[in-house]
């Protein structure tokens, strides 16, 4: 129920990334509309009571960072409602001779316009690798008043930017992730992130109150940098960061990062200057 | 016109008694200069070797800002491009180039022009808004005769300092009903030498450039012409900059219809309508990769269409004009940049936003001939500017620095300017005043990150630029004997919101190497003012002495000096002329350039005085002119650089020049 509060600012994020139809003159007409229609069915997985469970994107694989899916059940092709929606997903690693496993962040499914179809993101930190690391995805939901659970293997790719980094600070685990710009373009572009905290590195939750500097550079152009940023702000709590990300060209820019709480102290990254060319946390994007 | 002549074109010096030449038996044309430059018939004593630059800078208040031997930005009154009106036969064509590599001087040749006509200030409105004045570069144009008959010229020529080869071919028909002309003119010049032997790497060009025009007499009093001009550039180096040019293209097309007299009250009325194209491509292929950061492609075009409609009239002592005048531009440029890591994608930005730009003004002018010695020259007009950004991706990355602004803007832009002129015997003197705006240019308004490889900035446009008001006033005095003439002439800008660049330093250098960025602001106001003083002496028929000072001075609101202003220079020159012989010895000299531009990082320079010496004589051979010109230029192999060389780049050395011209 919490990430109700967030909703609103969802569905406009959600809107920026044509994952659902949003036109709201055109609700009625887009309510008998296919909602994955123009969407591709990145999981599948069906458990033993026979309930088959989709993810759909609008990219064609999972990447790491930021990943907006749109989740339906179905049973016998019909899509059933569900409640209690809880997601998880968990790395199981095995390359580096011993097990061990860790989750990621994700938000919670929340309802779309169209009934039995539910959103929210997850953001994988590393890419599987075979057999050996892999992602695995845990649904628990209420349907026809009980409960079911789904688990599917995923593969994740690595993303052609770096838009997920963690850092250490204080005994807590933080993961900022970039949600938008996904399509960067030249000007202006309306930017938003979100901030994770993990005391255990499986439950994740969302840090409120900080805000997350960008300082965009382009390493190829001397460190060219972009005027009329706005550092990335919540309006709400347990919502999205959101601010302005200003590009003067296409190619390779750095979004140089730090993190400030809420007490105005530097948790993580640091200025540019002449000598310091990079701070040690940041995106990457290319366009 | 103590005008520093790069050695390269001693023969230059041969205009100089052309220049003496120049019509100013009628008051209105006190206000004007006309440099003549070409003739079929070889009756003029000039050197078709010699280029464009070379004819304009002998008029008295053109300057020639270099960046190399190449395409040289003329300047008026101190006021360059962005604030002179520039015009081919009437037409609007704007340069390609956001560096400013391509004036659009670079884009005809010598043999295609009859003359250059220069105003002074407001004066020069006639096709548009100015400041310091207007350049109309006027083409040849060949008369119907009553016979049919065939012309031509031919010429070849070549200099010794940087291997300059020139080639050029005139053919032209006249009769009654038709006439005819095509010219065909090549240069190819390697790198040239300044003072003192020094080779400057990467001043090579090779040129082409044809034209040809077709005139028809529609009935006696009617004619309709065609005229295309073609002229293409390429491997042009650019000393001064850090960046040459592979590609520097134009066609330019006009359809013109002329009718003199229509009925009783009208005695001209002329009408042209016409379209222009440029390419220009910078190149960095050519210089040597470690100087290199990081290789660019910055091409660049504008478009042109426009067309006037001029009458001219004649009532009782008025001699009245009416002009209507609108063009079209789009101009664009963009650069790509190839990160020396190959996994990196390229860069790409837009540095002129597709802008297209409507004109469309109203010129009216009245020469007033009150009696037999005062008359009165009134010009005003009255145009609208507007200023469209057609391409999104340009106007969002502007956007960026300016979030509120629009894709659109429109400006009124007016003019009025009166002058009164009195002759008495042997005296003419005038006084004038105008007052006159102009609308920002595109790079001023819409560049973004343009570099200035003199100043060391990235430069960034700002559409809420004000217009520039001009307030100017001007007067002359001269003195006509069959002796001696003399000429004391001076103008004076007071220009409000003069515009240029204000460093700002939380922006951040695009271009590797650059100091900082800077972005067009407008002064509260800046001054201009210019004084010449020419006098030509005629000792006896063969020898004339010709001495001419100049003093110009340029200052913000904080007392600043600004860039580009002349220091005081000089020019002398003495002329012997017998039969079908010339020859001249002519001194030119600046004084050093104290009052250069810090605040806008200009350089001082030193003084210099340099000496040219030329001579040309004609045959006649059979009933056909055979012409030689021959000169020698910096005789002393000066090394020397003036205020107005583009990071102080050393000027031509010794230069030895000779050019055969063959008419029949
Ligand atoms: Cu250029």
């Amino acid at each position: 129920m919490k990430y109700l509060k967030y909703y609103t600012i969802l569905i406009t994020i959600v809107s920026l990334f044509n994952a659902c139809q949003s036109d709201d003159s055109n609700s009625e007409k887009d309510f008998n509309t296919d909602p994955v229609e123009n969407l591709n069915k990145v999981i599948e997985t069906q458990n033993s009571e026979g309930y088959n469970l989709a993810f759909y994107s609008s990219e064609k694989d999972i990447q790491t960072g930021s990943n907006i899916l749109i989740a339906t059940i179905t049973k016998n092709n019909k899509v059933v409602i569900a409640t209690d929606l809880q997601l998880s997903i968990t790395m199981y690693m095995s390359s580096h001779g011993h097990n061990m496993s860790h989750g990621a962040p994700v938000t919670q499914l929340t309802t779309t316009k169209h009934k039995g179809f539910y959103e929210g993101f997850i953001f994988p930190t590393m890419a599987s690798n075979g057999t050996s690391d892999y992602w695995v995805l845990r649904l628990t939901a209420t349907v026809d008043k009980q409960t079911v659970v789904f688990e599917s293997n995923i593969e994740v790719k690595q993303s052609k930017d770096k838009t997920i980094t963690s850092f250490n600070y204080q005994d807590l685990n933080y993961t900022v992730a970039l949600i938008s710009p996904k399509t960067p373009k030249i000007g202006l572009n309306s930017s938003s992130a979100l901030l994770f905290t993990t005391e255990d590195h499986e439950t994740f939750k969302i840090v409120d109150s900080h805000t997350i500097h960008i300082d965009p550079r382009m390493p190829s152009m001397k460190n060219h940098g972009s005027p009329n940023n706005i550092n990335l702000t919540q309006a709400v709590s347990q919502g999205f960061y959101t601010g302005q990300l200003s590009l003067t060209m296409s190619g390779y820019w750095k979004i140089n990062l730090m993190i400030e709480n809420s007490h105005g102290t530097i948790i993580k990254g640091n200025p540019i200057t002449e000598e310091q060319e990079s701070s040690d946390i940041y995106f990457e994007l290319e366009f | 016109m103590a005008k520093r002549i790069r050695l390269a074109y001693l023969c230059s010096v041969l205009a100089l008694p052309l220049w003496a030449q120049s019509i100013q038996n009628d008051s209105i044309q006190e206000l004007q200069e006309i440099i003549l430059i070409s003739n079929t018939k070889n009756n003029t004593p000039n050197n078709p070797i010699a280029s464009i630059e070379n004819y304009l800078k002998q008029a008295k208040s053109i300057d020639m800002i270099q960046r190399g031997n190449y395409a040289w930005e003329p300047t008026l009154n101190s006021m360059a491009t962005e604030r002179i009106s520039l015009t081919i036969d009437g037409m609007h064509i704007f340069n390609a180039c956001t560096d400013k590599m391509d004036p659009i001087t670079s884009y005809v040749e010598t043999s295609n022009l009859q003359q250059a006509s220069i105003q002074s200030g407001q004066q020069g409105n006639h096709y548009g808004p100015t400041l310091g004045g207007s350049i109309d570069l006027q083409t040849r144009r060949p008369n119907f005769t009553t016979s049919p008959q065939w012309e031509g010229n031919l010429n070849l020529g070549y200099e010794t300092n940087n291997q300059l080869k020139t080639a050029g071919i005139i053919l032209q028909y006249t009769s009654p009903k038709w006439y005819f002309q095509t010219q065909t003119t090549l240069r190819d010049a390697g790198n040239y030498k300044a003072g003192n032997r020094q080779e400057i790497l990467y001043s090579q060009y090779t040129k082409t450039n044809a034209s040809g025009v077709l005139g028809y007499s529609i009935s006696p009093n009617k004619t309709l012409e065609t005229q295309v001009i073609y002229d293409k550039a390429t491997d042009v180096g650019y000393p001064a900059l850090p960046m040459d040019v592979s590609l520097a293209e134009a066609l330019i097309t006009s359809i013109r219809y002329e009718v003199k007299p229509l009925f009783s009250f009208i005695d001209n009325w002329e009408t042209k309508l016409y379209y222009n194209t440029i390419t220009h491509r910078m190149d960095d292929t050519k210089r040597p990769p470690e100087t290199i950061a990081i290789h660019m492609d910055m091409p660049g075009w504008s478009n042109t269409y426009g067309l006037y409609s001029s009458i001219k009239s004649t009532q009782k002592n008025h001699h009245l004009s009416g002009t209507i005048n609108s063009y079209y531009n789009k101009s664009l440029a963009e650069m790509t940049m190839y990160p020396n890591n190959p996994n990196e994608k390229e860069m790409f930005m837009y540095t002129w936003p597709d802008v297209h730009t409507q004109y469309t003004g109203i010129n009216l002018q009245d020469h007033w001939e009150i009696d037999k010695e005062k008359s009165l020259q009134i010009t005003a007009s009255m145009g609208v500017h507007a200023n469209q950004i057609k391409n999104q991706i340009a106007l969002e990355s502007l956007q960026i620095f300016y979030p509120d602004m629009n894709n659109s803007k429109t400006r009124l832009l007016g003019s009025a300017a009166v002058n009164y002129i009195i002759k008495k015997s042997n005296w003419n003197y005038g006084v004038g005043t105008a007052l006159g705006n102009r609308a920002p240019s595109v790079s001023e308004g819409y560049g973004f990150y343009l570099f200035n490889s003199s100043e060391q900035f990235d430069y960034i446009g700002n559409p809420n630029l004000k217009n520039e008001i001009s307030s100017e006033i001007n007067a002359f005095l001269s003195y006509t004997s069959p002796t001696l003439s003399s000429r004391l002439s001076g103008s004076f800008f007071h220009i409000q919101h003069y515009i240029i660049g204000n460093i700002i330093p939380e922006l951040s250098a695009m271009t590797i190497g650059a100091k900082g960025v800077k972005q067009y602001n407008n002064l509260t106001y800046a001054q201009l003012a210019t004084l010449n003083w020419s006098n030509t002496y005629k000792i006896n028929n063969q020898w004339r002495f010709n001495i001419n000072i100049r003093y110009n001075y340029g200052e913000d609101n904080d007392k600043n000096h600004l860039p580009f202003i002349s220091p005081l220079s000089y020019g002398s020159s003495i002329t012997y002329t017998k039969n079908k012989l010339q020859t001249s010895l002519e001194l030119q000299a600046n004084s050093t350039h104290n009052s250069n531009a810090q605040v806008y990082g200009e350089q001082r320079t030193p003084s210099y005085a340099i000496l040219n010496w030329n001579i040309n004589h004609s045959w006649s051979v059979y009933r056909n002119t055979m012409t030689i010109h021959c000169g020698v230029s910096n005789i002393f192999d000066k090394y020397y650089t003036t205020y107005s060389d583009w990071n102080s780049i050393p000027r031509t050395g010794r230069n030895l020049s000779i050019n055969l011209q063959y008419s029949w």
